[in-house]
């Protein structure tokens, strides 16, 4: 058909074709000369950099609890939780704010929070070089007396948080048989390990056997726990000799590790798998370290303040811990430096960004007899 | 030239020809023979239609008749023996009507060259078209400012947007080349599917009365659309428009493309094709006045809205196989699919969550069609038609960000989300959340920050898809007694297919709140018979008829098999010529079964009423009609014409919403409304002569019904709060919502003459000119006022209206030639000042947007629920916002002007309004 159509296009009309050919030609160029206009796009306001610079400079305002920070690999943000405002239910999402300050550019939301009964946590995360995320998220009822801390962590794509697959769900029990409520210090060792601290949790009253305090969550770490991604499972390991660790943070390479261990005052160093460590740094009898964070010569940890190591008879050995003093140390020279020595504030969870510049800690205020729940991020420059 | 001997009349009271009320795809040529010297009939001329396949001989009294040709321009021969033969080319025959031809032959002793004259019908003074029918042909539609069949078809007295004479949307069928189409699952609100590009038409009328018994599933009109064959020569057109070389508010995207081809294959087969591809960034424009914050992005372009583009591509062919002298194959297929994207003001910062939706259809035909030989002493035609009629829709949310590739054009399909599952009807998946759907939240990307109105991390959640099929089989026999009597009859038997499926809150698992997913897969059949006769005596004709319909919902229907319904539909008309004037009195039954989204269950987005869950009813009838009509044309002048419509119809059975036990917020649908539309239409057209036309139509009507639509609940029975008594309000009949009492049409047309104007540089710019200018102006449609929360009428309902409307449309062309080829420019203005009409109005304010205090009381609501502080690192913080800087918005003085401004942007009015100027340039070129 098409072929008998062409002959009598080329017996009867010989220049039609031509002529078609040339109109077609000239109304594609009629249109590619010119541009369609455009929609309005919505322009929404950023900016990267902190509402006053200074030294700390305070990363966030929110009147609630911002907490967990730790970098992007490339040092190009801050990823951390904070509690929503809004929300009765004080849940908590995961954002990421510019290196410098600014305004948050990821927002990762339980996106089934549910009812305000409840409270939808994303808690300690770590982003990996690869463009991962692991995180630790739990839900409990809010109205409950005894909390039920059941908790997941979860490996996603960052760019497609919720999308995430269960690591484990706490607590649970080792084969080695430790037995783990929480997860905390989450941090990645390698493109397919992790390295966290397995705490004890408990939901009591402090000192332990008062009456009359409100009961609050008491986490006390128990083991270093490190998680081998590449197989078909993940597999979940202790490291030996890693009892009553507070704090855990990957070293120079991914077979080194730094960790606290709670009522000591002794930064630790280890070979993975080898079974034993290196002291690399000791603040001192008397003191307890935690929270340490390493990068090159540099260390920083929370040392002393409002925390005391109890080696009670229910609960076995625990740590309260309201925060302390931020302390940096060149492990070069073993030059110890209080960044703040300001009496009014303390601080918890210190991370060094990669290049050990600077310095991204949550800071508490300190109030006659206790601490202020509500915690900020402080950004500090290092020397 | 006429010669002095030999004579055309045209039609001025020749009562011989009878136009067949059944074959509205086609048309008949009848009339006289008569000696040009001494007006005797001249018996056994005889009379053939183009290449002599069709004809018939004349009687004794020199009247022929020949019946079911094609609608479109033939040549017919006329010979008698003694006589100089006579050839009339291009004779006009219209679908429905008759070409009455009187014609004079001069005696001749020797054979000479037959003689050539041009025939001209005469359609308004035929005294046998009983319906009432405005037309609009191919032509119309490239000489007026009008782009599709359905903006043609809207230029007709009665009509408001696709509602005619004052009937609900869907009370309308379409009869494509005498085969029926109607989109029987939701016609009452969804598109037909498939659209005939405009290219391949030879005419397309609107029925609103008096049509044949042969067809029914309509109650207000019918669109009888007729397509052209392929040419007996290879031609085409190529036409390209657009607005891009256009500036700001005149630019919205536009580009469309049309492509034509027709021409004969060989051995007498001919082929015609088309293609229609369009695509506009802004598909619904609206002409919304600029925000007055310039803190809106739409205050610096108001003109365009995101997220709002739409493409559409109709291809159609058709082969025209002649078997014979007397037997014609026709294959039609036509294929249609339209996107859009839909803008949706609650996600207006995250466009990209407002939803799309895809329409798809097909239409195939085969006709059969055999007619008896010139000579046939009873002449008869036999058309035997199927088709296959399909039409998917799915809405909802778009799986990908959309890839434009030229203009509005993604050149693929949309795809959305759950849409495998809507397709598989998996009610048990369908429990669960829909992988893919986020819940949404409150936007934080405003320029306003705070947490209000606007939505944005997850979509609406929904996802809709349905699936229309139908089989049809149609057998039409025209039969003819001598030549004034017409005899009808024949059947049609259509199997059907009807899928549904439907979730909402996609995003949450079904249970509490969220309704379970709704399907629905059954078979309907609808069946009809009738048989029709037309009998011309004299100056009277007289047409009765009378047809049965039953359509029988299918067992397979959730709930009872309720079996079929069925029902009677007499017609009848009377007409004749008194005084120089046509006059036609017509009665008729008509009957449609109910949209088919009706008999099943549905979860239904527009919760404001009734709910989020409606019942459906499987044991609905049929919804009928009973109107009359007086018509009367007449021709005052030689160009000029006149028509009068007078016209009662009582609506009886419509579907409407009832009460379902005691919840408010359940319904379930019945046949419970009645409603009578009368009216009046005045058509007075100038026929194009000397270079200029004009037409213009006026109508005044009313329609009314006890329930405005389907949808709207009302409550049938009412408790006495001080008695206790049942109380059965009286069916008091309300305006329905096309209920425009005045609707004035003025259409001009003119052209400047080749030899009229400047010379300039050696041309005439001005020469050839044509333009045309189409200004209509409507009263005010009906709404009703409900409270401020939208859950309650206040007042009646309907008891409210809306402002007049009016536009005024332009079309200027130039032709011109290209390498040699012919073909024209054109600018195409619709709204040339753009006026601004109002389309709607808020129902709680009758306004177009809230007034100052409710927008602030909207403002202290949403403040009260978030009264939160934000953060400086919050995405929601603006800096302007915090007035004394410490980093946080707090407290009512920083936040409560946010929250204002943000209601003020969100109750800014915008589908209000009707679309603003549009503006297209473009070029065609014939081959």
């Amino acid at each position: 058909m098409a072929a008998a159509a062409s002959g009598l296009f080329s017996r009867k009309r010989p220049s039609m074709r031509r002529r078609i050919g040339r109109s077609v030609r000239w109304m594609a160029l009629l249109a590619l000369a010119c541009t369609h206009g455009e929609a309005f796009t919505p322009d929404v306001p950023s900016v990267n950099q902190p509402l006053v610079p200074g030294q700390p400079t305070r990363l966030t305002l929110n009147p609630l609890i911002d907490l967990d920070a730790s970098w992007l690999p490339d040092g190009s943000g801050i990823l951390y939780s904070y509690q929503v405002p809004g929300r009765s239910d004080r849940d908590r999402c995961l954002g990421i704010l510019p290196p410098d300050g600014g305004t948050r550019r990821l927002e990762i939301c339980d996106p089934q929070p549910e009812t305000s009964d409840t409270i939808d946590v994303f808690g300690p995360s770590a982003a990996s070089s690869d463009g991962q995320v692991a995180y630790v998220a739990f839900r409990a009822r809010a109205s409950v007396h005894t909390p039920q801390f059941s908790s997941s962590l979860l490996l996603a794509p960052l760019s497609d948080a919720l999308a995430a697959e269960v690591l484990t769900t706490t607590p649970y029990t080792l084969p080695t048989g430790q037995f783990h409520g929480a997860i905390s210090h989450l941090a990645w060792l390698d493109d397919s390990r992790l390295v966290y601290v397995g705490q004890d949790i408990f939901y009591i009253r402090m000192p332990v056997g008062t009456i009359g305090t409100a009961p609050d969550t008491l986490p006390t770490g128990r083991d270093i726990v490190v998680v081998e991604l590449g197989g078909s499972s993940p597999q979940f390991s202790a490291e030996p000799n890693t009892s009553l660790a507070s704090s855990v943070v990957p070293g120079e390479n991914s077979n080194i590790i730094y960790y606290t261990v709670s009522g000591d005052a002794q930064v630790y160093r280890r070979v993975l798998g080898s079974g034993t460590s290196t002291v690399v740094h000791d603040f001192g009898a008397g003191t307890i370290v935690r929270d340490v964070s390493v990068e090159g010569t540099t260390l920083v940890a929370i040392v002393g303040g409002r925390v005391e190591f109890i080696n009670d008879p229910v609960l076995g050995p625990v740590q309260p811990d309201e925060g302390g003093v931020l302390t940096m140390v060149d492990l070069a020279t073993g030059t110890q430096t209080v960044l703040d020595p300001s009496p009014v504030v303390v601080y918890r969870r210190p991370a060094l960004s990669p290049d050990g510049s600077k310095l991204v800690v949550e800071r508490y205020q300190v109030l006659p007899g206790s601490v202020d729940r509500r915690a900020d991020l402080y950004l500090f420059t290092l020397p | 030239m006429i010669g002095p001997r030999i004579g055309l009349l045209v039609g001025l009271g020749v009562t011989l020809g009878a136009a067949s009320l059944a074959a509205q795809a086609s048309g008949a040529i009848g009339g006289r023979v008569r000696d040009a010297g001494t007006t005797q009939p001249i018996a056994n001329a005889q009379i053939t239609v183009d290449e002599g396949g069709r004809g018939a001989v004349t009687s004794a009294d020199g009247r022929f008749r020949v019946r079911v040709i094609r609608s479109g321009f033939h040549t017919v021969r006329v010979r008698a023996i003694g006589y100089r033969p006579v050839r009339l080319d291009s004779v006009l025959v219209r679908g429905g009507e008759t070409t009455t031809l009187d014609l004079l032959l001069t005696a001749m002793a020797i054979e000479v060259e037959e003689l050539v004259v041009q025939a001209r019908p005469d359609p308004v003074l035929d005294p046998l078209a009983t319906s009432a029918e405005q037309k609009v042909t191919a032509a119309n539609l490239r000489e007026l400012p009008v782009t599709t069949l359905e903006e043609g078809i809207a230029l007709s007295a009665g009509t408001v947007g696709e509602s005619y004479r004052g009937g609900r949307l869907g009370q309308q069928s379409y009869i494509v080349d005498g085969v029926g189409v109607k989109n029987q699952l939701d016609a009452s609100s969804g598109p037909l599917g498939v659209r005939i590009p405009p290219d391949i038409l030879t005419e397309a009328s609107l029925v609103t009365n008096g049509f044949s018994a042969r067809y029914g599933q309509a109650l207000s009109g019918m669109i009888n659309v007729v397509t052209r064959d392929g040419g007996e020569r290879w031609s085409g057109r190529v036409l390209y428009e657009t607005d891009r070389p256009l500036w700001q508010s005149w630019d919205l995207g536009l580009d469309r493309t049309v492509v034509t081809a027709s021409g004969p294959l060989g051995g007498g087969v001919r082929v015609l094709g088309a293609i229609d591809i369009s695509g506009r960034l802004d598909a619904d424009p609206v002409n919304a006045p600029r925000p007055a914050d310039p803190r809106d992005p739409r205050y610096e372009r108001p003109w365009m809205l995101p997220h709002n583009s739409g493409e559409q591509i109709d291809a159609v062919a058709k082969v025209t196989v002649p078997v014979g002298g007397q037997t014609t194959l026709r294959f039609f297929g036509l294929h249609s699919e339209d996107q859009r994207l839909l803008y949706d003001p609650l996600y207006k910062y995250d466009v990209e969550l407002s939803p799309g939706r895809r329409t798809v259809g097909n239409l195939l035909t085969g006709h059969f069609q055999h007619a008896s030989g010139a000579s046939a002493k009873l002449p008869f035609v036999v058309d035997l038609r199927t088709s296959f009629y399909n039409r998917t829709f799915v809405r909802g949310t778009l799986q990908d960000s959309v890839d434009y590739r030229f203009g509005a054009i993604t050149g693929q399909r949309l795809h959305f989300v759950g849409e495998d599952i809507a397709r598989a009807q998996d009610t048990v998946s369908a429990m669960a959340p829909i992988p893919g759907l986020l819940p949404p939240d409150l936007s934080d990307r405003t320029p306003w920050g705070v947490s209000a109105f606007f939505l944005g991390q997850g979509s609406r959640g929904e996802i809709a898809w349905n699936r229309f099929r139908e089989f049809r089989s149609q057998l039409d026999l025209t039969l003819g007694v001598g030549a004034t009597t017409d005899i009808l009859a024949g059947g049609e038997l259509v199997t059907q297919r009807v899928q549904t499926f439907q979730r909402v809150q996609g995003y949450e698992p079904v249970g509490g709140a969220v309704p379970p997913a709704t399907a629905s897969d059954f078979s309907p059949l609808i069946g009809a018979a009738y048989a029709e006769g037309q009998v011309r005596v004299a100056d009277v004709a007289f047409t009765g008829g009378v047809r049965y319909d039953l359509f029988d919902p299918g067992a397979k229907l959730p709930g009872q098999n309720v079996g079929a319904r069925q029902r009677l539909s007499p017609r009848a008309a009377v007409s004749t010529v008194l005084a120089g004037a046509t006059v036609v009195a017509s009665y008729g039954l008509f009957s449609q079964p109910p949209d088919f989204q009706f008999l099943v269950d549905a979860a239904f987005d527009d919760t404001t009423r009734t709910g989020r869950f409606r019942r459906g009813n499987p044991n609905l009838g049929f919804e009928k009609a009973t109107q009359f009509e007086l018509s009367l044309r007449a021709r005052p002048r030689e160009h000029l014409s006149l028509r009068l419509n007078a016209f009662v119809k009582r609506l009886e059975g419509l579907v409407a919403s009832v009460p379902l036990g005691v919840s408010a917020d359940s319904s379930v649908f019945g046949n419970t409304d009645v409603g009578t539309v009368k009216g009046g239409e005045i058509i007075l057209e100038r026929e194009p002569y000397d270079g200029f036309g004009a037409r213009v139509t006026y109508t005044l009507q009313q329609a009314t019904a006890t329930s405005t639509s389907a949808f709207l609940l009302r409550q049938a029975a009412v408790i006495d709060p001080t008695s206790g008594d049942t109380v059965f309000p009286a069916r008091v009949e309300f305006p329905l919502d096309f209920d425009r009492r005045h609707g004035l049409t003025i259409i001009l047309q003119g052209k400047i003459p080749e030899t009229v104007g400047p010379v300039v540089a050696g041309v005439r710019p001005l020469a050839g000119l044509e333009s045309a200018v189409i200004v209509r102006y409507g009263s005010g449609l009906p709404f009703s006022r409900t409270n401020a929360a939208g859950d309650s009428l206040v007042g009646l309902p309907n008891d409210s209206r809306l402002p007049s409307q009016s536009t005024i449309d332009l079309l200027v062309r130039r032709s011109i030639r290209v390498g040699g080829t012919q073909g024209s420019l054109y600018l195409d203005m619709r709204n040339l000042f753009n006026r601004r009409n109002l389309v709607a109005v808020r129902r709680d304010t009758g306004e177009p947007e809230l007034d100052e205090q409710s927008i602030k009381d909207l403002a202290e609501a949403a403040y009260q629920e978030h009264p939160e502080a934000i953060p400086y690192e919050s995405p929601r913080y603006r800096a302007q916002a915090d007035l004394d800087g410490n980093g946080l918005i707090e407290g009512q003085d920083e936040l409560l002007p946010l929250f204002e401004a943000a209601a003020r942007d969100f109750t800014q009015p915008l589908f209000v309004y009707g679309p603003p100027r549009l503006v297209r340039l473009g070029i065609e070129i014939a081959f």
